[in-house]
């Protein structure tokens, strides 16, 4: 009997060695001019084909960076075929997109500018545009010391500003650091997140966003969604349902969950984990305690979306 | 046009050698940045491979791992073999085979590497999940622990198996044991329990062959041989490149050492002509030997004795043979020259001036070059030159000086030897007046000068008595200058000096302007001005008489001509006789001054329409003692009534001349007896005998 603990603690010991979550810095470093130029154009509807869509539209930052929508919606109605991720932290992403399709923020914004059923843009009507405009003209002179605005520099401030979007402070993070203590719901919750292996996809300082893994280990997972998962972008079958881990940071703020936006709460979220990826029913008391745990990891806004 | 061509040969030469400078410096700076830019990539890429597998390894062991460094290596091995595709240095042709090996091993082996870095993810992932579940689970199993303690440490067993599986990576360990769970229970909960357990371990008995599999794969790949053999093939590649530079850098040294050696050559041609033009500078281009300039420079450097030769009448020589031969007979004379002064070790012999030569002696009293000189001018005289047949003999005049500055004085004391027919050769010394007169002479013309410009230039009037009525009818304007200190200077003082300067001809013309103002008021008397024959044939004295003749003609039939008879041979008759005729035209009078001293030539006088013969003093003075001269008296005196002219005895001191004269019949007397010159005509126009 005792010989039989010892094992079982000496698999936790070694488990348990290392903390496989960081905190977000509460600084990071960007070029202020360029991220303001980018804010400008992150919220400008000029940069879709019929002047009503702009990166915010589906990118909410008042909440939690994503669309509280299934699937978003385009230029001239037209809609999308993925629930949007959140644009907060995604500079600690390593891939962009659900399928990571995109290796960083600049691919991922002249994509989505690209995409018919998004911004259905092309460089050269952006280009066109902003060239028209004569404050546009002036801030890009102001920061890029040209006469002629680009697509490259577009991109360039648009991403910039992407970069500054970080969430620090977050319960979670403050606990992290020893700032500040969670409540015995969060903290269970926290040891449950790692005993029922959560913490083997989502670590990291994005809580996820670091691998791509499948959605329905034990069962296979059925969706509507006709969005391409790893196996159409690495053509092998050995992928599907492969999809970026998402980040849990801001979790709580950026409900529809799921790349087809099939679950509308957190309680549901994880239910539909427990079961497709660990097949089992997880009882109702444990997948509360993880909820409240995921509710921890709301972080701050950071300066510039509050700044006018 | 030497120094045209040869610069531009300088200057394409130099261009080149520094474009091939500059080439060799960019291409090799090029190449570098090239090689170090691939060289960091490749290393790069090395790195983030080797830490990618640390990482692999590290998140196959631990459950609890951030796969944050995981996602950060992979993504630099993507991109730092993107960057080592893009170096620079692949586009060179020798490199193609090592790009080709980039591309056609390398990439899909990296490829390959990182799906299995997916794969492992994906596995790992799994294994880990039921794994990290399963402990959980059993560890929150309280009820099987006390109602099915078998099955429980039975599911301990199953589960450390597949821990120890996944941690040695060996599957053996898999096939000794029975991992799925079994009991007759009926008990619900145990019934849970063993499903769930059994749906992990028959998940994870299929996950963890592949993932061991996948994980031995990752750390037995072939990208590190394949990175190791690239770099080998790189460095080989490049030590050629170098040895490429290498070679280069050679040639570039020896196209500088040419460059340099050019540009001496070049330098020292420049040099050579530089010189040629310096010989040309400081050598007379006829005979060869050194120049005037020359002769200051080195007279300047070494104090010496000064020997100058002079030839003597060399202008004749030109005149009568040509400048031609006059030039040769230089050559040959410089030849002689050089061949006497050789013999008294002097190296240098000038030519100082057109028939001018000079030496230096260094080491010689003025003593012993007055003896050689003196043996060089007898030598000379006692020469026949021969030049086409022509014999020629020639002397020199010689001056020696010892004192400084050398050049000077011994010209000074040259004018003085040539002055002198019975010497040949002088040395300077100080008291040899040449020179203090030389300084007179120019303080004298400076008091000239000066006079000129404050009007202390003034005539003065000596009266000129008729004998027969003993009343001053004529005056003679006499030049004198007046100093600052009122101290009046005769013309004796100054104007034979000044008469080589065009200040003489300023003194006539004030002289003729103040007479003719004198006259016009006293225009009971005559005036006469003496002119010389300078002042006939300068048209501007000409002019500024005849003008002032115009505009008072009153004035001007008062105003007589003195001229000296000594001088008249000099000058054309043509000019003397218009120059008579245009004076009788305004009814003045021509007077010949000092008659009786020079040739007193009748004949001549007698072509000329002269009025009035001035009789010299050196005859009028003693015609009471010496019977010849009372009869030269006499027969001027004839000739002048037969010639219808009129006499003026000058110097008439004693009262006993004065009745001599006015026995034989002079018409006219002047001297101290009468009146002596004044700065204005007297008043009382009667004298008394």
């Amino acid at each position: 009997m005792f010989k039989h603990f010892i094992i079982i603690s000496s698999t936790f010991v070694l488990l348990l060695a290392n903390e496989p979550i960081s905190p977000i810095p509460q600084t990071v470093k960007y070029n202020q001019a360029k991220a303001l130029l980018g804010k400008r154009l992150f919220y400008d509807t000029l940069l879709s084909k019929d002047n009503t869509v702009a990166c915010v539209v589906c990118h909410n930052l008042s909440s939690g960076g994503a669309d509280a929508r299934k699937v978003s919606q385009g230029v001239y109605g037209r809609l999308g075929n993925i629930q949007s991720p959140t644009v907060y932290n995604a500079r600690y992403n390593f891939k962009q997109f659900w399928n990571g399709r995109a290796n960083n923020l600049k691919e991922q914004a002249k994509e989505a500018l690209e995409n018919p059923n998004e911004h259905d843009m092309n460089p050269q009507l952006i280009e066109q545009r902003l060239n028209a405009s004569t404050s546009y003209k002036k801030l890009f002179y102001k920061v890029y010391h040209t006469k002629k605005i680009t697509f490259n520099e577009t991109i360039d401030a648009i991403s910039e500003f992407e970069k500054a979007l970080i969430t620090p402070n977050a319960k979670f993070d403050k606990y992290l650091r020893g700032e500040s203590s969670l409540n015995h719901q969060e903290k269970d919750g926290y040891i449950l997140f790692k005993q029922y292996g959560c913490i083997t996809c989502h670590n990291g300082i994005n809580i996820g966003g670091n691998s791509f893994q499948k959605m329905g280990t034990f069962f296979p997972y059925k969706t509507k969604a006709s969005y391409p998962d790893r196996a159409e972008i690495l053509k092998n079958k050995k992928y599907h349902n492969v999809f970026k881990v998402p980040t849990l940071r801001n979790i709580a703020l950026t409900s529809p969950y799921f790349h087809d936006g099939s679950s509308k709460t957190l309680l549901q979220a994880v239910k539909k984990m427990a079961y497709y990826n660990l097949g089992i029913d997880i009882p109702d008391d444990d997948a509360q305690k993880i909820v409240a745990f995921l509710k921890t990891l709301t972080g701050e806004k950071p300066k510039i979306v509050e700044a006018p | 046009m030497f120094f045209k061509k040869p610069a531009i040969v300088l200057i394409l030469f130099g261009l080149l050698t520094f474009g091939s400078l500059s080439y060799f410096y960019f291409a090799q700076r090029y190449f570098m940045s090239n090689q170090r830019e691939f060289l960091i990539h490749i290393n790069n890429l090395n790195n983030y491979k080797s830490n990618l597998t640390t990482q692999v390894l590290k998140n196959s062991l631990y459950a609890y791992n951030s796969q944050d460094k995981l996602a950060s290596d992979y993504d630099g091995v993507q991109n730092e073999l993107q960057q080592l595709q893009n170096s620079k240095i692949l586009n060179t042709q020798s490199y193609t085979s090592i790009k080709e090996s980039i591309n056609s091993v390398l990439q899909p082996q990296i490829n390959k590497f990182l799906i299995k870095i997916q794969n492992f993810l994906l596995l790992n992932s799994a294994v880990k999940n039921s794994i990290v579940f399963l402990s959980s689970f059993i560890y929150n199993a309280s009820y099987i622990q006390k109602k099915e303690p078998k099955l429980y440490i039975q599911s301990i067993k199953i589960l450390d198996a597949f821990e120890e599986t996944r941690k040695i990576q060996d599957l053996d360990y898999l096939d000794k044991i029975d991992y799925l769970l079994q009991s007759n229970s009926k008990n619900k909960k145990t019934k849970r329990f063993i499903k769930t357990f059994n749906l992990h371990t028959s998940y994870l008995i299929k996950k963890l062959p592949p993932f061991i599999q996948v994980t031995q794969n990752i750390l037995a790949n072939n990208v590190d041989n394949t990175l190791h053999k690239i770099k080998k093939e790189f460095n080989k590649t490049t030590l050629h490149d170098f040895a490429f530079f290498n070679r280069f850098a050679f040639v570039v040294v020896v196209v500088l050492f040419l460059y340099l050696l050019l540009a001496l050559y070049l330098f020292m041609q420049y040099k050579k002509a530089n010189k040629s033009l310096q010989y040309s500078l400081s050598h007379d281009t006829l005979t060869g030997v050194y120049d005037r300039s020359s002769l200051m420079k080195d007279t300047a450097e070494n104090g010496a004795v000064i020997m100058l030769i002079n030839i003597d009448a060399f202008k004749e020589i030109n005149d009568v043979y040509g400048n031609n031969f006059g030039n040769r007979v230089l050559i040959k004379l410089t030849e002689r020259l050089k061949e006497y002064f050789n013999d008294f070790s002097v190296p240098k012999v000038y030519r100082v001036g057109g028939d001018e030569f000079a030496t230096l002696f260094i080491n010689k009293s003025a003593k012993e070059v007055m003896k050689i000189g003196k043996i060089l001018e007898e030598s000379i005289k006692d020469e026949n030159f021969q030049i086409d047949n022509i014999h020629i003999n020639l002397s020199v005049s010689i001056a020696i000086s010892s004192v400084a500055p050398l050049l000077e004085n011994a010209d000074l004391a040259l004018k003085v030897v040539k002055k002198d027919m019975n010497r040949r050769i002088i040395e300077y010394k100080e008291e040899l007046s040449v020179k203090k007169e030389w300084k007179k002479n120019i303080e004298v013309v400076n008091m000239v000068k000066s006079a000129l410009k404050e009007d202390r230039i003034v005539p003065y009037f000596q009266g000129i008595v008729n004998l027969q009525n003993m009343k001053i009818e004529k005056y003679e304007s006499l030049v004198r200058l007046i100093l600052p200190s009122g101290e009046v200077l005769s013309p004796y003082a100054f104007l034979d000096v000044v008469s080589k300067t065009h200040y003489y001809y300023d003194i006539t013309k004030v002289m003729i302007q103040k007479s003719i103002e004198v006259a016009k008021v006293h225009p009971q008397q005559r005036f006469s001005i003496n002119f010389s024959m300078k002042d006939i044939i300068n048209e501007n004295i000409i002019n500024t008489l005849f003008k002032l003749f115009d505009a008072d003609r009153e004035t001007a039939k008062r105003i007589d001509i003195e001229l000296l008879e000594t001088e008249m041979v000099a000058v054309e008759d043509k000019r003397i006789s218009e120059f008579i005729q245009k004076v009788h035209s305004y009814g003045s009078k021509i007077l010949i001054d000092d008659f009786g001293t020079g040739y007193s030539n009748f004949a001549y006088l007698s072509d000329l329409d002269v009025d009035i013969l001035k009789i010299d003093a050196s005859i009028i003075k003693e015609i009471t003692s010496d019977p010849k001269k009372l009869h030269i008296t006499r027969s001027i005196h004839n000739f002048t009534l037969g010639m219808n002219m009129q006499n003026v005895a000058e110097f008439v001191e004693t009262k006993e001349t004065a009745l001599l004269l006015k026995e034989i019949g002079i018409e006219y007397a002047q001297g101290y007896l009468f009146c002596k010159p004044q700065a204005t005509p007297q008043l009382e126009n009667s004298v008394t005998l």
